[in-house]
């Protein structure tokens, strides 16, 4: 019986193949027009997909995408599926675009090429014009070029319209944990001066991203920290050093400055909700100043 | 070099590394003004750099350094071997892990005496199971295998937990933990560890004779009026009490118990019961000196006390494993 | 005056009867000799005497007072036992070791005064160990090493000596000369008590002997009595010349094997 079956068991074989092969063949001639079925393997990627593209295009996000504390549009992810960005969760979604970060899961990223699918990579933003030019790309790619540059318009200007830093400014330190901080060629540091602040990481000579010891920051002087909790009531050394008494001391004691950490996290228009909070923030603190 | 004069020399050396500890730092500290801030200005950058920063610092690492020195000796002259001391037969760890469990999962907020108290619970816990391990009359291959085994269980415990833990900084302090850090302590810390630091140096220094005894083995120190299980006990206790608080605050530094009496011990002429102080102070000398070391030395990141004083007391223990082979040879 | 008195000893280890229903006293000036073949419980008996051990039955008085009711301290101060061999774990002088000694004197801060220094100096004189003062204790010589922790056990001033084969390994000079002190301590209100294998010797030093065998008293009384060729046949399986010149001397002379 079954030597009578195998030729047309063989048959059926080369069906389904010229058949799956005919499939890949088509997706990737449609790669240059709009993409139907977008698996994102990276949070910000997954946050820019869920501004820019229509609903029905995005197959799966990263479960990153579901947690309150990463995901700026965490309620619309919870619309989607998701993937912990592993090549075998992606390829059953058989999409026609994967959007990768550009760091980690470089792997990931060379197997779905060898496999023939296409595959973009999103850069990191650490200025504003990165920030741009990423929610041009990510436009782009999802066939609405016209809905990023609306937002690029917008952003720009909103940027425009603030006031330059004056040299009064009060000064604030990003502290994260572990007392890491940022300069100025980073985007949490643009921010901050374009919301009117002086940052002490750059007087301490912090180019991009660095720590600053308790003694530097307590010589600097802050008037303000800004952390940015993933976690909140969670206790580690690192996270208790902002408690520290050397800067809850009677003179120093600088405001606490708390930014989402979805809205840190990844970087999109959302850096404006940001900067206005920033800059509420120093309006607050410097009335105070007044007042007193 | 007589008693006196040594004990004399140790305090000098300590006092001098606790100055020179409150003046150095990556950046200079105009000392002066600093100390003439403290009572003048008290709010001042540089009065809070010394007394919110560099004293607590500075404190801890000599009621740590001194604990372990002392632990060490203690613990040496009770088990009547140089190769002991409370981070080699599991003190240390048990206190660390109990510190971890506290710490990380919200428990201190019950009271603040719990990190403590815990990781005196862990310690005595930990130690008596190497002990209980390794059996009564155990040689000292026994028990430090046995405090191997209980270090190894600790430490993955303690790996597992940090993990475990809500916070996602967490699990990056393991290192702190197992090897031991003193940066960015506060005076609450040192307030914290303080009595119980105080209750343990009492109970040990307390034993001095009863250790002279045991020199001539557990029975004639009976029958000089020693109750070899009561010291065996109050010692644990003692470790338990100073071991306990020292590593809640600063993790396990290791090989100070192991290195200072050792170095002492000739010096004392051999004597368990005059080691002691001499131990406390030589063991605070030297964790001092390492600190003062970690901050001068140039690197981006700073360096753990701890792996300064492993790096000193590592090579130092394989070089008491092999003197002591050729002993027995 | 009896200073210790052992009424119904018996003490059990692991199921196994060390000793059985001994009687044994201790009269001031009294030097006591404990005899016996190896395992026979003389050790057993001694630390039972120091204290050190609690029997299975049976009691120890000391002074007409129940050892066990002594305070630790008291107990130390008036008993000293001197162990088997002794070791010493760390090379302390032989000053300080000696210096142990005063232990059950001192409180538990104080420091040893010029009285506990008094104590100390005599005990090392005594037994002429004056020249190794500052030596380091663990690289005397059997000899001497002897000598220094009969020192440590004198400079308690204690009132009975308990003493677990001091003149084992030593040469016959070290032997007489030891048993010399022995004798001269146990003198007035102070007796002593004293583990030996030498028979001959302890004829000549011993005031009294108690033979033991597997947990139990052969025999007491004077050396001339104990030390008869039957019970040393019967307890070392040995026959023996005895003489007499005016204390009995053996000579073992061969060794009866039970079996054949």
């Amino acid at each position: 019986m079954r030597s009578r079956c195998f030729p047309y068991f063989f048959l059926l074989w080369r069906w389904i193949l010229s058949l799956l092969l005919c499939l890949v063949l088509s997706s990737y001639t449609a790669a240059d027009k709009v993409p139907k079925r977008i698996v994102s393997i990276n949070l910000c990627a997954d946050e820019l997909l869920l501004l820019l593209a229509d609903p029905e295009q995005i197959s799966a996000l990263t479960h990153l995408s579901h947690d309150e504390g990463a995901s700026y549009f965490q309620t619309k992810a919870l619309n989607y599926p998701t993937t912990t960005g592993l090549a075998e969760e992606v390829l059953p979604f058989r999409p026609d675009l994967v959007i990768a970060g550009e760091w980690g899961g470089i792997q990931t990223v060379t197997l779905l090429k060898k496999l023939g699918l296409r595959v973009e990579t999103l850069p990191l933003a650490n200025n504003m014009q990165q920030v741009f030019s990423n929610i041009e790309l990510m436009a782009k790619l999802t066939g609405h070029p016209e809905r990023g540059a609306a937002i690029v318009k917008t952003m720009q200007a909103y940027l425009a319209s603030l006031p330059a830093a004056e040299a009064s400014a009060p000064l604030a330190a990003v502290y994260d944990p572990n007392g890491y901080t940022v300069g100025a060629e980073s985007l949490r540091g643009q921010s901050m001066t374009l919301a009117g602040w002086h940052n002490a990481g750059e007087l301490a000579g912090v180019r991009d991203y660095g720590a600053l010891d308790l003694e530097t920051m307590v010589r600097l002087q802050p008037d303000a920290l800004i952390d940015s909790p993933y976690t909140l009531n969670t206790y580690s050394r690192a996270e208790a050093l902002a408690q520290h008494p050397a800067l809850r001391g009677s003179r120093l004691n600088p405001k606490m400055i708390s930014v989402p950490s979805n809205r840190t996290i990844c970087d999109g228009p959302w850096i404006i909700d940001t900067i206005a909070s920033l800059q509420s923030e120093r309006l607050k603190l410097e009335t105070q100043r007044l007042l007193q | 070099m007589k008693y006196r004069t040594l004990l004399m020399s140790l305090s000098l050396l300590v006092f001098g590394l606790f100055c020179l500890s409150l003046v150095v730092g990556r950046d200079p500290l105009p000392i002066w003004q600093a100390a003439n801030e403290v009572f003048t200005d008290h709010s001042s950058v540089f009065a809070i750099i010394l007394t919110e920063i560099r004293l607590p610092r500075t404190l801890i690492a000599l009621l740590a350094g001194a604990t372990l020195g002392l632990g060490g000796a203690a613990m040496q002259g009770l088990l009547r071997n140089p190769l002991a001391s409370p981070d080699l037969i599991g003190s240390s760890s048990g206190a660390a892990l109990c510190a971890v469990i506290v710490l990380y999962f919200g428990w201190q907020n019950v009271s603040l005496q719990m990190l403590p108290l815990s990781a005196m619970l862990g310690s005595l816990v930990a130690t008596a199971l190497v002990f209980a391990l390794a059996g009564r009359d155990a040689s000292i291959t026994t028990l430090i295998l046995a405090g191997v085994a209980v270090n190894a269980l600790a430490t993955s415990a303690m790996s597992l937990l940090l993990n475990l833990a809500p916070s996602p900084y967490a699990m990056r302090e393991l290192v702190l933990w197992t090897m031991g850090d003193i940066t960015d302590r506060s005076m609450d810390d040192f307030w914290l560890m303080l009595p119980f630091t105080l209750i343990g140096w009492a109970l040990m220094l307390g034993v001095g004779k009863q250790l002279n005894a045991l020199t001539l083995g557990e029975e004639t120190a009976a029958s000089l009026g020693v109750n070899p299980s009561w010291i065996r006990w109050r010692i644990f206790i003692a470790i338990a009490f100073a071991v306990g608080a020292t590593v809640a605050t600063t993790g396990m530094i290791g090989f100070i118990g192991l290195v200072v009496p050792h170095l002492l011990r000739p010096l004392v002429n051999y004597e368990p019961g005059r080691l002691l102080p001499a131990a406390a102070l030589g063991g605070a000398a030297m964790l001092l000196a390492a600190d003062i070391g970690v901050r001068l030395i140039p690197t981006d990141a700073a360096i753990k006390v701890g792996v300064l004083t492993a790096l000193v007391g590592a090579p130092f223990f394989l070089y008491l494993i092999l003197r002591n082979r050729k002993e027995h040879l | 005056m009896s200073l210790l008195v052992a009424t119904g000893i018996s003490f059990k280890r692991k199921q196994q009867l060390l000793l059985q229903d001994v009687q044994l006293e201790l009269k001031a000036g009294e030097l006591l000799g404990l005899i016996g073949p190896n395992g026979a419980g003389k050790s057993t008996l001694l630390k039972i005497l120091a204290g050190l051990q609690k029997p299975t039955s049976g009691s120890v008085q000391f002074q007409a007072q129940a050892l066990h009711k002594l305070s630790t301290q008291e107990r130390s101060q008036k008993l000293a036992w001197l162990a088997q061999g002794g070791m010493i774990h760390w090379p302390l002088t032989v000053e300080r070791l000696v210096a142990l000694g005063r232990l059950p004197h001192l409180a538990a801060w104080q420091q040893a005064n010029a009285k506990d220094q008094a104590a100390i100096d005599q005990a090392i004189q005594q037994n002429g160990i004056e020249q190794l003062r500052h030596r380091d204790a663990t690289t005397l010589s059997g000899g001497e090493r002897t000598r220094v922790l009969l020192a440590r056990a004198l400079a308690a001033e204690p009132t009975v000596l308990l003493a677990d084969e001091p003149i084992a390994a030593l040469d016959p000079g070290y032997q007489l000369q030891t048993l010399e002190l022995l004798r001269q301590f146990a003198q007035g209100e102070r007796a002593c008590i004293v583990v030996l294998h030498e028979l001959s010797l302890a004829a000549r030093y011993c005031d009294r002997l108690y033979l033991l065998k597997s947990g139990c008293i052969v025999d007491t009384g004077s050396a001339a009595t104990v030390l008869s060729s039957e019970n040393l046949k019967n307890v070392y399986h040995i026959e023996c010349e005895i003489g007499c010149t005016s204390v009995p001397w053996i000579i073992p002379s061969r060794f009866i094997n039970d079996q054949n």
